[in-house]
């Protein structure tokens, strides 16, 4: 794979008040293709928005390698550091509090290209407003007079100003209605589709998730443990968090009306544990309904489950190969006692 | 519902009125017992502030109630004196909202905000409330001994909605109203929450409201369905014919736009526009300038109603 992002061993821990360690992002590596979707799916606290502002070093990481095509970030100075951001840009969830209530639309937008002394900004504005659906004497309102899509329409504006290879989409459509939600989705597609963009979308919502990448990570207490095609992820998860995350989806109402209503759902006992103080051997066992003996002792590698090639797919779990399809039942291994 | 029997609640042309017009307007709502109700729309859309109007909990002096019935086991809680309301409020009605930590109290421990209800509502106290706490505490799934003397900052977000629905099942109400009571936890933990609420309905036997704008979350959960749209009820029926057959267009564009009705990377049927926000709603269908099939008359003249069965919409040009 032709990879624009490359992310190796990535760690960022932080020190709580008492003296602990949270181990937000935990050993993380992967690699962005160009004109890739990858997804990453995960739930609060998992480390998925540590993750994205490591990668801009907006929360410079305490080790492991970001190259972006052939940049190292880490050996970046201040200016390369700069450079390197125009390639990279960030799209945040809350679109009220990522934008300055007191700039007009048209200098938040052009504040990239004036900080990177690009020619023609006002021009650029004007294409830009163009090119995310907003009218064109937006530029000279003020944020609060627009709706929660049309701000983030100004968000992706504003990330797009500088013609970045890369963007970085935190929770990007997860504070927008339904209705709005499906417009925000449709405008990041044509973009990648119009511009060959690269893009990590973050997101808690398995179903947008699906909907938008090529790939997805799934995230748990600060490291990936299942990473595959779209498609396959959600057709054969082959991760017992994956499984559950997938199983704890609403069926989509269409269902309801065929008739098929309340289908059995693996419910995982418990909640994300401290990351401060994690599990022993694989995080996910306490939750797990399929744990074994070994699984409380040794930490499964994030390694490759069947082919290699494009298509591959990696699983951190000691039975991640086993069974039909490589499922794991519940009958054959003893569940745990529910942990609360 | 047994035949003649009168539903636990019927609102009946509610209207809610605030400083720029009416946001609630014409609402008609019944739950029997033992049913879960979904109200469902997108924000703004006066799904809360029904919800609200039902415990007398609506926010200001701007915001009243301006006309309509609100029939809880027959008598009428739209023109009910506090001092009732309040009698009923937590006792017989009983709310769960969306946000757990600002809802509780945060100087007070997880046990004694739930002896709170029990002595205000039943003047029980000591020895008795408390065994009823550790029991409540039981029944949602939280271990009384550990969890009673704690503080909502030392617990989960699902923990902390478990404390929420102890408190509001504590008198044993015969109506519950849930407002978006998993939208603010993570997908793992909806799931235990929504199962916990579904078993304590089907325990207790309440009527239940579930508010949301999450149509998954209504299919799975909801035997009936209301659907509103800028502050009426634009479609409400069984959860198999509304989402099987819907007959109002807003309803139809909602469940084809979002990505799960769709073919993953495929360009998802979007509803272009936004919400009209109130003083700005047509005189027609609020829907007519986001509507696929709209019709001459739709901006204008009110939509009439369109009946099959117990499924009802207010449209013109219904989608089936």
């Amino acid at each position: 794979m032709n990879a624009v992002l490359s992310v190796r061993h990535l760690v960022k821990h932080f020190a709580t008040a008492d003296g602990r360690t949270v181990r937000a992002v935990d050993d993380v590596s992967f690699d962005l293709g160009a004109g890739e979707i990858l997804g990453i799916v995960g739930e609060s606290g998992c480390g998925k928005s540590t993750l994205a502002r490591a990668l801009l070093y907006l929360n410079p990481p305490d080790s492991g390698e970001i190259r972006l095509g052939d940049v190292d970030l880490a050996q970046c100075s201040r200016a390369g550091l700069k450079r390197a951001r125009a390639d990279l840009q960030m799209v945040f969830q809350d679109p009220f509090g990522s934008l300055n209530p007191r700039h007009t639309v048209g200098t938040i937008i052009a504040e990239p290209l004036i900080v990177h002394r690009r020619p023609n900004a006002r021009a650029r504005v004007r294409e830009l407003l163009d090119l995310v659906g907003l009218p064109q004497n937006a530029a000279e309102r003020l944020p609060h007079q627009f709706s929660g899509g049309q701000r983030q329409r100004i968000a992706i504006a504003r990330a797009l100003a500088l013609s970045p290879r890369i963007i970085v989409a935190d929770e990007a459509v997860s504070a927008l209605d339904v209705s709005i939600q499906s417009q925000i989705i449709n405008l990041l597609s044509e973009l990648r589709a119009a511009f060959g963009l690269s893009m990590i979308f973050i997101s808690h919502d398995l179903s947008v998730v699906r909907h938008l990448s090529d790939r997805v990570a799934v995230m748990y207490l600060g490291r990936f443990v299942e990473v595959a095609p779209a498609a396959t992820l959600f057709a054969d998860p082959r991760h017992p968090y994956t499984q559950a995350l997938i199983s704890a989806i609403p069926a989509p109402p269409a269902a309801a009306g065929r008739g098929i209503a309340k289908r059995a759902r693996r419910v995982l006992p418990g909640e994300v544990p401290d990351p401060s103080q994690p599990p022993s051997g694989c995080r996910f066992h306490p939750r797990c309904f399929a744990a074994a003996d070994i699984c409380r002792a040794s930490s499964p590698p994030l390694s490759q489950v069947g082919q290699s090639g494009a298509d591959a797919r990696l699983a951190a779990c000691h039975f991640a190969m086993e069974g039909e399809g490589g499922r794991l039942t519940p009958s054959r291994a003893a569940p745990l006692a529910a942990a609360r | 519902m047994m035949a003649g029997e009168a539903p636990l609640l019927d609102i009946q042309h509610l209207r809610i009125e605030t400083a720029v017009g009416p946001i609630v307007e014409d609402v008609c709502l019944t739950v029997s017992r033992g049913e879960m109700v979904g109200l469902v729309g997108e924000s703004g859309c006066g799904k809360t502030l029904t919800a609200l109007s039902i415990l007398g909990l609506l926010p200001e002096q701007s915001v009243r109630i301006g006309g309509g019935r609100i029939l809880f086991k027959g008598d009428d809680l739209a023109g009910c004196d506090e001092r009732r309301m309040t009698a009923l409020r937590g006792s017989r009605i009983a709310m769960i909202f969306q946000e757990p930590m600002t809802s509780l109290n945060p100087v007070m421990t997880v046990g004694s905000q739930i002896a709170e209800v029990l002595a205000i509502h039943r003047g029980q106290r000591g020895r008795a409330a408390e065994a009823r706490v550790a029991e409540l505490l039981a029944m949602v799934g939280l271990s009384a001994g550990a969890q009673m003397h704690r503080y909502p900052f030392q617990l989960s977000g699902g923990q902390r909605q478990r404390v929420m629905i102890a408190m509001a099942l504590a008198c044993g109400p015969d109506l519950l109203i849930a407002d978006e009571p998993t939208t603010a936890l993570d997908v793992t933990v909806q799931a235990q929450i929504l199962e916990l609420i579904a078993r304590m309905q089907a325990e207790l036997g309440m009527g239940c409201i579930l508010v949301t704008h999450d149509l998954g979350v209504v299919a799975e959960m909801c035997g009936r369905i209301a659907v509103m749209y800028a502050g009426r009820i634009v479609e409400t029926g069984p959860a198999e014919a509304l989402f099987g057959a819907p007959m109002h267009r807003y309803t139809r564009a909602l469940i084809d736009t979002i990505p799960a009705s769709n073919e993953p990377g495929r360009t998802l049927p979007a509803i272009p526009g936004m919400v009209p926000p109130p003083g700005a709603r047509a005189r027609g269908c609020s829907f007519f300038d986001r509507c696929s099939a709209v019709t001459a008359r739709c901006r204008d003249e009110a939509p009439p109603l369109v009946r099959r069965g117990d499924h009802v919409a207010s449209c013109w040009n219904p989608a089936s």
